[in-house]
């Protein structure tokens, strides 16, 4: 019994000795880390005005990434210790290598496990090879996660990070936290980095929300539209309202209609919208229905015109609908002539109800997109008057 | 091999006991047994005389202390050398029938044995009984006369409830299986005493309830008990660490209780108790996991709160096992797997710590281990403060001081809390232990070695057996209808609780059926 147990005891220990001899040995302690919380890419040319240092890089090796890394730094005090945010940037030929050289200049290892957002360049997104190996960057790396918050800004993603938000000193946090408040206000996308990976590989086109720097603040407003991996255009902040309304993903946003020389805020709480395929002869012709229910939030004081008038609804009802119609029907003009990319959501429509035809269309749907007649029709409920009297 | 003996000491086989057969005259007897009991002061001698011509002699002999003196008094010597010579008596051969006038007409004593070898004699007697020799009589009259202080019954303090009997085990052997006895009036109630260790001869004794057990389990019981080869038995901790079937694992595999409720339950479910003399714990065989981690409140409780402490027990088991290896491995391989805010507050509290998170660990585990032991020595008053120092004085103070992170103190108060919400303390001292393995998987390797760990100790735990019953088996013996499963995470109504465990006697697996129907008129479906 002895024997079999030494036997046992030094089979262990030599399969723990072969474990701990050759067992990743990764381990990092959590201080010595640097958890990067957002992150910014930007296109860099030669005759970029920049630091010398930076600029000597880019002319001897052609390194034209430059990635500004945020992230918070502990400062040592007694008792309590503080946190300052740290922006920090370095060019290389690829995302990967400017951090690799980034480790020579600094204390701690990059950690990309807490990264909460990653704001890009209108640069990068102006050319497609660098976007697409950007978002690979992003999407192999195991560390990162997909629920991360992206932002196109428009101008350079260092200086959106480099603004100190009043609010809250973290800027990564701070980028994150918008995106999170965006179902408040619906101006921008609601999308985080899985989204769009899973939109640009099916289709190559995306909707991305855009970022607005100004001087002390951000702002996550609007859109930009990628069509085959390259920015196409703008869309402004109602616009992009109506394109999430119109792509099912909105349920909550804000509609104002004008009664005599009042505005009368409406809250949609519920929308839901239907596509149809009218017509599937050469010319295409799309219904969209879009079904809304909300309420009235505000009015003024004793009114002429009582709420509860069915009449009266009946007006407001059908102002709302000409509104959202109008909004609706131009965000969509604009999308078929101007970008003349498919983000409407057409082209899975198509393909998942009319399979037949979309195998007919696939090849020249770029084409045959702008060319669509669209007939929408908008039908507003009014479901809460508020208080009165 | 050799190495092994050098160090822990080779097995020698020991010598039999020899019998000497009493002699007729009782003055040989004498000799031999004070022979027998050299320097042995506490040994009483009282020859007498009786008879109505003073031609018999007879002597006494106890051990001072143990036997009852009050009874031999009254009912042996009064009447041997009082009340005897009141009649005369009758009949020639009276000298040959001594022995049968004195058992069936003089000594008012409950109990009166014969034994035929000295040796067998003086075990008695040094047992509490007492010698009763005659002249010319070649067998030993044992007296009936237990009569030492003992502890009175009280409270157990390792297993305490609520609600529930108040009664525990005593070191006297008889208190312990006539508490045991009170609860099963059963005539199937078995004791089967035997006596353990060539020198200390400890009463043992296996209870059972004959048609219930398994006659397997108590067959191998008997056997095992009868195999221990040992000179003594100071505690039932000794048979139980001779008798079990695992040795090198840190589990227990016997049930122990100072519960009488505990341990007549174990026998309705068909177990096998295991009382010892001098020790207020009763084993119980066969354990699973299962049984070290239910209370005997569990069942006294209402069910739906009995099942959510169930519950809560081994989510603290878990607990005690993983949670300071699951902050090592987090904080030194894997810190994307917190929340990112409280990733950075552990980032900023743990940038005065000198020391990797594993040395950490082990600096707060070993303090608290050292609390736990120290707390265990001192006496009741000195123990409290000593808990307060060191919960909250040094805690503090090692945080101040920046030796350990302030969470690391909450893990390591949590897991010693935890730890103790497992009812049986020899279950929870192995989770103790292992969690040191935990620990030093988790600074190797992270993770992956928690994992390994884990799986190391499922292994382990899947291929232990309690008396040929698997360790585990009431989680997985939900395929017949024993229902072991229901009392298991959680503890079904007792109303379901219809079958006795897997491992009981197949005949007897029904403990009730269901007559509530009739009783209460459950109205019928119209």
């Amino acid at each position: 019994m002895f024997k079999r147990t030494l036997k046992k005891i030094t089979l262990i220990y030599i399969i723990l000795i072969t474990l701990f001899l050759t067992g990743c040995w990764d381990k990092q302690e959590i201080d010595d880390r640097a958890f990067i919380l957002a992150m910014g890419i930007d296109h860099v040319t030669p005759g970029h005005e920049g630091e010398r240092e930076e600029m000597e890089e880019i002319l001897t090796r052609k390194n034209h990434y430059r990635v500004t890394y945020v992230f918070p730094k502990q400062m040592m005090g007694v008792g309590e210790a503080e946190m300052t945010n740290v922006q920090i940037s370095s060019v290389g030929e690829n995302v990967y290598m400017t951090e690799r050289q980034l480790t020579t200049r600094m204390d701690s290892e990059l950690f990309l496990g807490h990264l909460k957002s990653v704001v890009v360049g209108e640069e990068v997104v102006n050319n497609p090879k660098m976007f697409r190996e950007v978002l690979d960057a992003l999407e192999k790396d195991p560390f990162i996660t997909r629920k991360i918050s992206f932002a196109i800004v428009e101008g350079e993603a260092k200086e959106a990070l480099e603004v100190e938000p009043k609010l809250e000193p973290m800027t990564g946090q701070f980028i994150a936290d918008l995106f999170r408040g965006r179902e408040r206000t619906q101006r921008a996308p609601i999308k985080d980095l899985n989204e769009i990976l899973i939109e640009l590989h099916s289709n190559k086109t995306a909707v991305i929300p855009r970022m607005v720097v100004a001087e002390e603040e951000l702002k996550v407003g609007g859109s930009a539209i990628i069509n085959d991996y390259r920015l196409v255009g703008w869309l402004g902040e109602i616009e992009t309202i109506m394109l999430m309304l119109v792509r099912g993903q909105t349920t909550i946003f804000n509609v104002t209609v004008e009664d005599g020389d009042v505005v009368i805020p409406y809250q949609i709480t519920e929308a839901e919208r239907k596509f149809t395929l009218v017509e599937s002869g050469d010319q295409l012709k799309m219904r969209v229905e879009i079904d809304l229910e909300g309420d009235i939030i505000q009015h003024y004081f004793n009114p002429e015109n009582d709420m509860l008038d069915p009449v009266f609804l009946q007006q407001l009802q059908s102002k709302i609908n000409q509104k959202v119609h109008d909004k609706v029907a131009y965000t969509i003009k604009e999308l078929q002539e101007k970008h003349r990319t498919d983000v409407v959501g057409f082209n899975d429509y198509v393909r998942k109800h009319h399979s037949k035809l979309w195998k007919k269309v696939e090849g020249d749907w770029a084409d045959i997109f702008p060319t669509i007649e669209v007939e929408v029709v908008v039908d507003a409920k009014v479901r809460r008057v508020g208080l009165s009297k | 091999m050799g190495f092994w003996n050098r160090f822990f000491g080779g097995k020698k086989k020991g010598e039999d006991t020899v019998k000497t057969v009493p002699h007729k005259s009782i003055k040989k007897n004498l000799e031999t047994i004070k022979e027998i009991m050299t320097d042995c002061d506490d040994i009483v001698y009282r020859e007498v005389e009786i008879g109505t011509q003073n031609e018999f002699k007879a002597a006494l002999i106890y051990v001072d202390g143990m036997a009852d003196k009050m009874l031999l008094n009254k009912f042996v010597l009064n009447n041997l050398m009082v009340s005897s010579r009141m009649v005369e008596p009758n009949g020639e051969n009276i000298k040959n029938q001594l022995y049968k006038q004195l058992k069936d007409h003089t000594l008012t004593v409950t109990e009166l044995s014969e034994v035929e070898s000295i040796e067998e004699a003086v075990g008695f007697m040094l047992s509490g009984e007492t010698i009763l020799l005659l002249d010319n009589y070649n067998k030993i009259i044992i007296v009936a006369s237990k009569g030492f202080s003992s502890r009175s019954i009280s409270e157990p303090s390792t297993e305490t409830v609520i609600r529930g009997p108040r009664d525990g085990f005593t070191e006297t052997f008889r208190v312990n299986t006539t508490l045991i006895r009170r609860r099963i009036r059963d005539s199937k109630l078995k004791v089967k005493s035997m006596q353990i260790g060539k020198r200390s001869k400890t009463d043992v004794a296996v209870m059972y309830i004959d048609d219930i057990v398994n006659k397997g389990i108590l067959k191998e019981v008997n056997k095992r008990l009868k195999m221990i080869d040992i000179d003594t038995i100071l505690d039932s901790g000794y048979i139980e660490q001779l008798i079990e079937d695992d040795w090198t694992s840190p589990f227990p595999q016997i049930q122990n209780t100072e519960r009488p409720d505990v341990t007549a339950s174990a026998l309705y479910e068909g177990r096998v108790a295991i009382v010892v003399d001098n020790s207020p714990f009763v084993l119980l065989v066969p354990a699973t996991i299962n049984a070290m981690m239910q209370s005997s409140e569990d069942y006294y409780e209402r069910w739906n709160i009995a099942s959510a402490v169930r519950l809560l027990r081994y989510f603290a088991a878990t607990i005690s096992l993983i949670l300071p290896s699951l902050y090592v491995a987090i904080t030194s391989f894997h810190p994307q797997m917190i929340p990112t805010q409280l990733a950075l507050v552990l980032a900023v509290n743990r940038k005065t710590v000198p020391f990797p998170a594993i040395v950490e660990a082990l600096i707060m585990e070993t303090t608290i281990e050292l609390l736990r032991e120290a707390g265990v020595r001192l006496p009741g008053p000195i123990g409290a403060t000593i808990g307060i120092v060191g919960g909250l004085v040094i805690g503090q103070a090692a945080v101040e001081a920046g030796i350990v992170a302030p969470l690391m103190v909450i893990i390591v108060a949590v897991t010693a809390i935890a730890s103790f919400a497992v009812p049986s303390y020899n279950v929870a001292i192995g989770f103790r232990l292992l969690r040191f393995l935990f620990i030093f998987a988790a600074g190797f390797l992270g993770l992956y070695g928690v994992m390994l760990a884990i799986l190391l100790v499922l292994i382990h735990l899947c291929s232990l057996k309690s008396f040929n019953v698997p360790y585990l088996s009431p989680f997985v013996n939900y395929i017949d209808e024993s229902g072991d499963l229901g009392d298991t995470f959680i503890r079904v109504p007792l109303i379901a609780m219809n079958n006795r465990n897997a491992h009981a006697n197949d005949k007897q697996r029904n403990r009730m059926d269901d007559k509530r129907k009739e009783y209460f008129g459950i109205e019928e479906d119209k």
